[in-house]
């Protein structure tokens, strides 16, 4: 089985930087916690003999990302130097790098953590014409089936589809490990692949997106504290309302 | 052109507030139920529902496949789609705005709809407001062809006690969506109902979440608290990974975003993530032996204390049941 992993580096290029407060920024660097547990769960499939090849794809212009999915074992790393914040046209992008790769399973973080837009696995998924599963919290092989389970408005479901399908995962699939020193060493000349092809390709289609960012500010929650004095305070607001 | 309002079983507590929100961004448009349960009541003056039935092993895939179909067939060509921000969204909503090429925005809490009644510049000058970066950031986003696809954070129609004029007489009968949700065998799916005595945590007009602070000793107590209040319970991330709570009680960035009138927040810290997810509460109590914390910084009443202390006095408080 070859995975397909799409990882997103956090604040890549200029876009996020926009308007974003400095102190937001230093704590966000590297892979998102989503593409890490996807990355992470496929190299445990790896192990496993269940996956045979793990290749990380990442749509953006940072390398660290990918630096990181190397430095943790990933096989190959792929960069679509293209920046948008559309889902729809990283979705395309990814779309046609599975179109090239040709993986059995693609997996993803089920959202990000800064845009959070929980549309990038589902737009691909509808895009391919692939089966799709998002937020999943397990996932197991029995061949031929994937078999998973995860949170739905109805309750928890539990899965079995065939293969290619898109996946995309919650943070309780796996806890990510860590990348030793000589790994992150020798990640830093490994070889990343352009794909400027792809990122033209995308960058010229006929996608529109049809909706602007024009403007971002930090959130300020804005409520008085009252502290209260003691548990008969909180006793009577609760029970009083007041 | 078309608007079509899809409203589903699972989310009816949020049918009003959704339905003023779309009446307040277009002149008209189509409601399809997703979903088998008798619809109760109709807001005056629009048109009758749509409804489809979904079988239960259906996929997403495929529901999204006979909701297009069906539009086809119909000679709908949608340009603005909403849905509640749920579970159910999450998964169908990107799929039909794929299909459509439709761009879409995700967890909108707010619609500026100046102009937007005017007849000459209808739906394309509305703004669209929403969080990014675990509500840190606030995006404001702006549309100019007028076509888009939005999940909304429907706690915010309601808390601006936006109203609809719901008729109390007889409904009209759902019309039968056209086309039916096919069960595909490639793609099984079982589900397990989430069964609780407690109120819906999303609907609730108390909630009581509990983070780190509270542990399993600790949890009865809690609970019986909630009995007193008539709350539900929820937790953050850690609450859940330790089991404490099943994951569909998890309130945050990656679980559920509440709006309730009270929120008694019981050992929590107060991580961005959990805070996303409690923005739209209206009054937040914050119980914590640290005074600290980002939460007892932000919550309109603090209580510095053990919790198994307050509890106690807590309980010693409330009428018996």
């Amino acid at each position: 089985m070859k995975i397909l992993v799409a990882i997103k580096s956090l604040l890549d290029s200029a876009l996020a930087a926009e308007s974003l407060p400095p102190s937001l920024i230093k704590s966000h660097v590297g892979l998102d916690p989503f593409s890490e547990v996807a990355l992470e769960f496929a190299l445990r499939w790896r192990e496993q003999n269940i996956a045979t090849e793990v290749i990380a794809v990442n749509i953006g212009t940072k390398e660290q990302g990918l630096r990181t999915a190397l430095a943790l074992g990933a096989d190959q790393a792929i960069q679509v130097p293209l920046v948008s914040r559309d889902c729809a046209v990283i979705a395309e992008a990814l779309a046609k790098v599975s179109q090239i790769l040709q993986p059995d399973l693609i997996l993803c973080g089920k959202q990000s953590a800064d845009e959070g837009n929980y549309q990038t696995p589902l737009r691909l998924a509808a895009r391919l014409g692939w089966s799709q599963l998002s937020a999943v919290d397990q996932l197991t092989w029995e061949a031929p089936y994937i078999k998973g389970s995860g949170l739905t408005a109805a309750g928890q479901a539990h899965y079995q589809l065939r293969l290619p399908a898109v996946i995309g995962v919650d943070l309780r699939l796996a806890t990510p490990r860590f990348a030793s020193l000589p790994n992150l060493l020798k990640a830093r000349r490994a070889p990343i692949l352009n794909w400027d092809e792809v990122a033209a390709a995308c960058a010229t289609s006929t996608l529109n997106p049809g909706l602007h960012l024009y403007e971002q500010q930090p959130m300020v929650l804005q409520r008085q504290t009252v502290t209260l004095a003691n548990s008969a305070a909180l006793s009577s607001l609760l029970f009083k309302g007041c | 052109m078309t608007a079509l309002l899809i409203l589903h079983d699972h989310n009816q507590a949020h049918w009003p507030s959704l339905l003023a929100a779309m009446t307040l961004s277009v002149e008209r448009f189509e409601v399809l139920q997703v979903g088998e349960q008798a619809v109760k009541w109709l807001p005056e003056g629009m048109n009758p529902w749509w409804q489809l039935a979904v079988p239960p092993l259906a996929a997403t895939e495929q529901m999204c496949q006979a909701i297009v179909v069906g539009c086809q067939q119909l000679g709908w060509p949608i340009e603005q789609l909403i849905m509640g921000n749920d579970l159910l969204s999450r998964e169908l909503l990107p799929q039909l705005a794929q299909q459509w090429g439709l761009p879409m925005l995700t967890d909108v809490n707010h619609i500026d709809v100046t102009g937007s009644k005017m007849a000459n510049i209808a739906p394309q000058c509305l703004r669209f407001l929403r969080p990014a970066w675990a509500g840190k950031i606030q995006q404001h986003w702006r549309t100019e062809e007028g076509r888009w696809a939005l999940t909304l954070q429907p706690s915010y129609w309601l808390t601006q006690g936006e109203s609809l004029s719901l008729a109390a007489s007889p409904v009209g009968v759902a019309q039968r969506w056209p086309v039916a949700v096919l069960e595909q065998e490639r793609c099984q799916r079982q589900w397990q109902p989430l069964c609780s005595e407690r109120p819906n945590l999303t609907t609730a007009t108390t909630v009581i979440g509990i983070g780190r602070g509270v542990d399993a000793t600790l949890l009865p107590l809690v609970m019986q608290l909630a009995d007193r209040l008539g709350a539900a319970i929820g937790g953050t991330r850690a609450v859940i990974d330790a089991g404490l709570l099943p994951a569909h009680l998890q309130i945050g960035q990656t679980g559920l975003a509440i709006s309730p009138q009270r929120y008694l927040a019981l050992g929590i810290s107060g991580a961005d993530q959990h805070l996303q997810g409690i923005q739209q509460a209206q009054q937040i109590i914050a119980v914590d032996r640290d005074g600290q914390t980002p939460l007892m910084q932000l919550a309109d009443y603090a209580l510095v204390g053990e919790l198994a202390e307050v509890l106690a006095d807590l309980l010693a408080d409330a009428n018996p049941l």
